[in-house]
Order: C-alpha cells, then structure tokens, then sequence
C-alpha cells in the first residue's frame, strides 16, 4: 500500500539539521519505505543528508509518501511527528 | 554558494584532535580566526551536542557543527577540517568522523540554501573519503568545485 500526504514547513529555520534527525530516527520505526517529495526532488527519508539536500525552508510544501505494510500508520505518526516538532522550534 | 563562503582559509587538513569537543575547538578555530565568529560560538556549537546529543554527525564520517546564530555569529561563515585520525562522536550510526564542518548562519534562508548544497556535495560516492584523504585545501576547493559543475 501506497499513501501520501502534504505538509507544510511552518518553522523559522525550515527542516535543518536537529528535526531533520529526529524525523529520521522515527522514520526508522517503521517498516514502509518512505520518502520526501519537494518540487522535482524526491529522496529517501532514512538519510538525514537526503533531506537536508531537499533545501526546504519556511513556507515550503512538501509530501510524504510512505509504502508497505504499515504505510497508514506511519503516514499519520510521521505527519503528527513533524507538526509536533515545528511547534517546539 | 559554499563556495562562496568556504575559501582556503576556511579549510585545515591533517588535524590533530582527541575528542570531539577539540574537533568543535578546531573547526571553530578557523572561523574565529577570520573573524566570522565570537570565541562564545565555539562553547554554544559544544553545549548544543552535550544537550541534543550527537546528531550533528549526519552521515558516515561527517560531523556538521554549529549553534545558533544570537551565540555569537559575525557573518555566514563555513569551515572544514579533516582530521588525521578519525573521532568518535557517539554517534552509533555514523561514527567515527573523519571531516568536520562548522558554519554560522546570520540568515536562515540562505543556511538551508547552503546546507541544501553541502549535503547534494557529500551525497556523491565516496566524496567523504576522498576528502579525507586529500592533500591541501585547494585540492578540496577544486573537488567540491567539480561536483557542483555536475549538477
């Protein structure tokens, strides 16, 4: 199964370093594979320089897919994970 | 854009560290130095990996260093140093550095710009290990310089 979902980068300093590593570290949770969307790029949400290369600052949008068995779940926790982090920046 | 930031003196090779917190005084060195930073951002960029934990090595062998910009940053700034002998950070995942950056950001959006491009630089194969072998600064200034020119 295949799932995805927009979000918008709410914080100052966008996804850098520090939330980029605490996604990843929940990312590698799950068993889907998952990946961020940002514009034409798309990489694996399991390297903290992947997403970092993405250069998604305030304001951005950017999608979140996840698949395998566990796909919905780790949409939603993932999602609820990053809003949770940019509220505490 | 790093290269705008990151120049010869910027960049230090073979360098002789301990531990990570002389990692962090090293590459912190080299932008004090240059006047880019005050001597209190060298501390913040140490007290930020004693509170956050080691998530500032952010691939196999790569430490990306810095605090945040009211700790003490003059200007944008980026350093690079490569270590002569590889450095635990405790990070179980990516350990044992062997290059190490440090930057200061007085501007958010231009950082992720710059960091954006670092990281597309340090995704290429083997780029940390073939800069952690080269010679001279200028060696590593023309590497990072040829793999942006591939973009």
């Amino acid at each position: 199964m295949t799932v995805e979902k927009n979000v918008e980068i709410t914080n100052e300093t966008g996804l850098h370093a520090r939330p980029a590593s605490k996604f990843v570290q929940k990312v590698g949770t799950f068993k889907s594979d998952v990946t961020i969307i940002y514009g034409e790029k798309e990489v694996n949400a399991k390297s903290i320089m992947g997403v970092l290369s993405l250069g998604v600052s305030q304001g951005n949008e950017i999608i979140i897919k996840c698949k395998g068995e566990d796909a919905e779940t780790a949409l939603e926790e993932l999602v609820n994970f990053l809003h949770e982090q940019m509220a505490e920046e | 854009m790093i290269l705008d930031l990151l120049q010869k003196k910027n960049i230090a090779v073979n360098v002789e560290a301990a531990d990570w917190k002389e990692v962090v005084a090293e590459t912190g060195k080299l932008l004090l130095e240059a006047g880019q930073i005050e001597k209190r951002y060298i501390e913040a960029m140490k007290q930020s990996i004693i509170d956050n934990g080691p998530y500032v090595v952010i691939g196999k062998g790569i430490a990306l260093l810095h605090a945040r910009p009211e700790d003490g940053v003059k200007e944008n700034c980026l350093s690079l140093i490569t270590l002569a002998e590889p450095v635990e950070f405790g990070n179980k995942n990516n350990d044992p550095v062997k290059i190490a950056f440090a930057f200061g950001t007085v501007d958010n959006e231009k950082h992720v710009k710059t960091i954006s491009e670092l990281s597309v630089v340090l995704m290429e194969e083997s780029a940390v290990d073939n800069i952690a072998e080269m010679g001279s600064a200028g060696e590593i200034l023309s590497y990072i310089e040829d793999i942006l020119a591939q973009q």
